[in-house]
């Protein structure tokens, strides 16, 4: 027998995986944009002209399929779990209503962009444009994630009663914005997004430079790429402070993900850093441990106490593979960090590393990373509360739709993305590399 | 009338008119593609994002404002509309794949998929409606619903062909093309396509707004504007294609108000409780505010710009 639940999950899953993408890239392109229209304008360099225009192509595309793939999205949550929605249309639905109209500052103002840029008496008014599609691009990130802080530290509304009679009661429609999670997941969200979102750009013109041998094709992309590094090492930055932040703020706000993530089986003072390991019959195998680490981090001190999951009821506890993949992104985390480091620090020594094929090879396997990490960050934030939707208030199974029809649909959905995604790489390979240099020059 | 609903009507009847000019135009690409590119690849480039994101805060504002109805219409209407958004993908993708990165050998399909998931799309979501308004092909009881009778029922269907010739009309007014022999056909059709659906809601007229002289609006605009038309002075017609299907398709919300699904459901029940819901108005004040300026710098760089097409014909000639 199926259990349509585990369609729901992964319908959702699979959606969120794709549009999680998508959406970075939209916040990252306005970004992207408005550099090279300065760099354009101030160096009167067509070669920038020519990156902002097709960066805006491609940001026109990947905005359609992200409106779509946003509205699938947020239908999804509506069809697939609808007690969650029913419970956060009464509770927390402020930052969602709140993302819309983000949404329209992007497309009013990226339509004005698209359409009127150079009838503008001043040059500059172009990227005065620009900007508030990027404000609404990010604040779209910062509200859905707002919404995802309220899921793991759930406020505005008196749980104990709900939890007795199902009765919602003493709401407070924004309380959702001073959940206790906000801050740090709204920071590391936005953070990586500047990361991964830009990565994808540094992979791809990295990758183009390996293989150009036409002069002014060598030339556009060195420009293209440094553009994007510089805000992908921008991004890698905070997203490593803010990742430090977020752990220091699982510790004291959501011990239990903490506790899982790194496979506290016990809650214990002088607590080592637990790298790898595997958990079978209560105890922890193959593991590296660094004495006292953890509790450093955590607490600032060796003596500081961390949680452990023996605090909390075995069957609420996280699948604990989500501490294989926070160790995975921490690791690849600190690597890629160090490496894109020492290529910007060569960059600022004006050393030639665009040339360098190796440091090329480097840079296209750094995107890659970057958009795992992505992934893997999301699943880990997502895993890590399981088997909650709303933390201690409702549990996955609780909200999820169980009727069955659900099953065709979920392969319909997955099929239209399949489509949808190589014809959508199609589109952008024409913009990127079909077009003629020398005409747009 | 609760204010909740008054917005959400409002949203309705902003996206109404948007969507049912884009599914008109899109109609014309499939009849003729090469004759009408051109006239209207400006105008759906200006609003299908705008008529998109209408679409998604019509939905966000749904989900806001009746979140107790969400577990029961999320188990009805799962399939329908997922269906419905998979050509609402479609149309996005293939708008820009034809308009910003087509072969020019296959810019005319791509544009063809596009106007066929519109269509599509807005058939699925009027079926869904007309669904929700007369009740046909849901057990409320049982929280199911019979696919082919929502899309396939004759009510649904003269609903569907009703809007498409509306549709068709208001975008040849407003693009001023000149199809006479259309109009004879089209107001004709509408009008025995409502008259068609109408004894699926026999509710409709015995609902809580008795005075109904608001029904009188549409047709003595429609009126108003075939006049206009009749006498080629086309601006003024197109003034009123708007506002039209706006005012339509709000009278037809008041006519419904406060049922749903044939008179078994009625709205005001599953409203939140004001303390849920008290963040809406200020946020839509907000929110207007944020679109008024966003429309006001549309409009005034389509001003500049078309200044600049003044000047520029001027020192041309």
């Amino acid at each position: 027998m199926l259990d349509p639940t585990l369609f729901d999950r992964f319908t959702m899953g699979f959606s969120l995986s794709v549009h999680i993408v998508i959406a970075v890239i939209g916040v990252v392109l306005p970004v992207l944009i408005i550099i090279s229209d300065y760099l354009w304008l101030r160096n009167n360099d067509n070669y920038y002209k020519v990156l902002s225009g097709r960066l805006t192509t491609a940001f026109v595309i990947l905005f359609a399929i992200g409106t779509a793939s946003g509205m699938l999205v947020a239908i999804n949550l509506l069809f697939l779990w609808p007690n969650f929605m029913a419970l956060v249309g009464q509770v927390a639905m402020s930052p969602v209503y709140l993302e819309v109209f983000a949404f329209f500052t992007e497309s009013i103002f990226l339509t004005v962009y698209i359409f009127y840029r150079d009838v503008f008496r001043s040059r500059y008014a172009r990227i005065i444009v620009m900007i508030p599609v990027a404000i609404g691009a990010a604040m779209s990130a910062v509200l859905i994630t707002v919404l995802n802080s309220f899921m793991n530290t759930p406020v505005g509304f008196n749980i104990p009663v709900y939890l007795q009679n199902g009765t919602i009661t003493n709401v407070d429609p924004f309380a959702a914005f001073s959940a206790p999670a906000v801050g740090i997941e709204v920071s590391h969200v936005l953070a990586t997004s500047y990361f991964a979102g830009a990565g994808i750009f540094v992979a791809f013109f990295a990758l183009m430079l390996l293989y150009d041998r036409d002069k002014k094709l060598r030339i556009y992309h060195t420009k293209a790429l440094k553009v994007s590094f510089i805000v992908m090492v921008i991004g890698v930055v905070l997203s490593l402070i803010t990742g430090v932040l977020s752990i220091e703020g699982l510790y004291s706000i959501q011990p239990e993900k903490f506790a899982a993530i790194e496979m506290n089986l016990n809650s214990t003072a002088h607590a080592p850093e637990i790298i790898g390991g595997i958990y079978q019959n209560g105890s922890i195998s193959y593991a590296l441990l660094v004495p006292d680490l953890q509790s450093i981090l955590a607490t600032g001190s060796p003596s500081g106490a961390v949680p452990g999951l023996n605090q909390f009821p075995r069957n609420t506890w996280p699948p604990l593979i989500i501490h294989v993949l926070f160790d995975f992104m921490v690791i690849a985390g600190a690597c890629t960090g160090l490496f894109l480091s020492i290529v910007f620090l060569l960059f600022a020594l004006k050393r030639k590393v665009f040339e360098n094929g190796f440091t090329l090879k480097l840079l296209v396997l750094s995107g890659i990373i970057s958009v795992v990490l992505l992934e893997n960050g999301w699943m880990v934030d997502e895993i890590g509360r399981q088997p909650w939707i709303i933390y201690n208030v409702m549990t996955v199974s609780q909200a999820a739709n169980t009727s069955l029809s659900i099953v065709p649909i979920a392969t319909l959905i997955v099929a239209i993305y399949l489509l949808v995604i190589p014809l959508t790489y199609l589109a952008l390979t024409r913009v990127f590399k079909e077009r003629r240099l020398d005409k747009e020059l | 009338m609760d204010a909740l609903l008054i917005i959400n009507m409002a949203i309705f009847a902003i996206l109404f008119p948007l969507f049912a000019m884009e599914a008109g135009a899109a109609g014309l690409y499939l009849l003729d593609y090469a004759k009408y590119k051109k006239i209207l690849t400006n105008y759906i480039g200006l609003t299908w994002e705008i008529s998109g994101t209408f679409l998604v805060f019509f939905l966000v504002d749904f989900e806001a404002t009746f979140p107790k109805m969400l577990p029961i219409l999320g188990t009805i209407y799962l399939a329908p509309i997922l269906l419905g958004s998979a050509f609402v993908i479609f149309r996005n993708a293939f708008l820009v794949y034809s308009e910003y990165a087509s072969k020019s050998s296959i810019q005319k399909s791509e544009a063809k998929v596009y106007a066929f998931s519109t269509i599509t799309a807005a058939f699925f979501f009027i079926s869904i409606m007309s669904s929700t308004v007369t009740g046909t092909g849901v057990d409320l009881n049982t929280q199911s619903l019979d696919l082919p009778i929502i899309l396939l029922n004759p009510y649904s269907i003269a609903i569907f062909i009703g809007l498409a010739a509306i549709s068709l009309l208001c975008v040849l007014v407003f693009f001023d093309i000149y199809t006479n022999g259309y109009f004879i056909v089209a107001v004709p059709v509408a009008t025995f396509s409502f008259l068609y659906a109408l004894p699926a809601v026999p509710y409709l007229f015995n609902s809580a707004i008795t005075d109904l002289w608001y029904l009188n609006i549409p047709p003595a605009i429609l009126f108003m504007s075939m006049i206009v038309l009749h006498t080629k002075r086309s601006k003024l017609a197109k003034l009123f294609v708007f506002p039209w299907l706006a005012m339509s398709s709000v009278i037809f919300q008041l006519l419904e108000y406060p049922f749903l699904f044939g008179g078994a459901v009625n709205i005001a029940d599953y409203l939140p409780s004001q303390a849920s819901s008290s963040y809406i108005a200020p946020l839509t004040i907000i929110g207007a505010a944020i679109l008024l300026i966003g429309l006001a710098v549309l409009l005034y760089a389509r001003n500049l710009s078309n200044k600049k097409k003044h000047v520029g014909y001027r020192n041309y000639a």
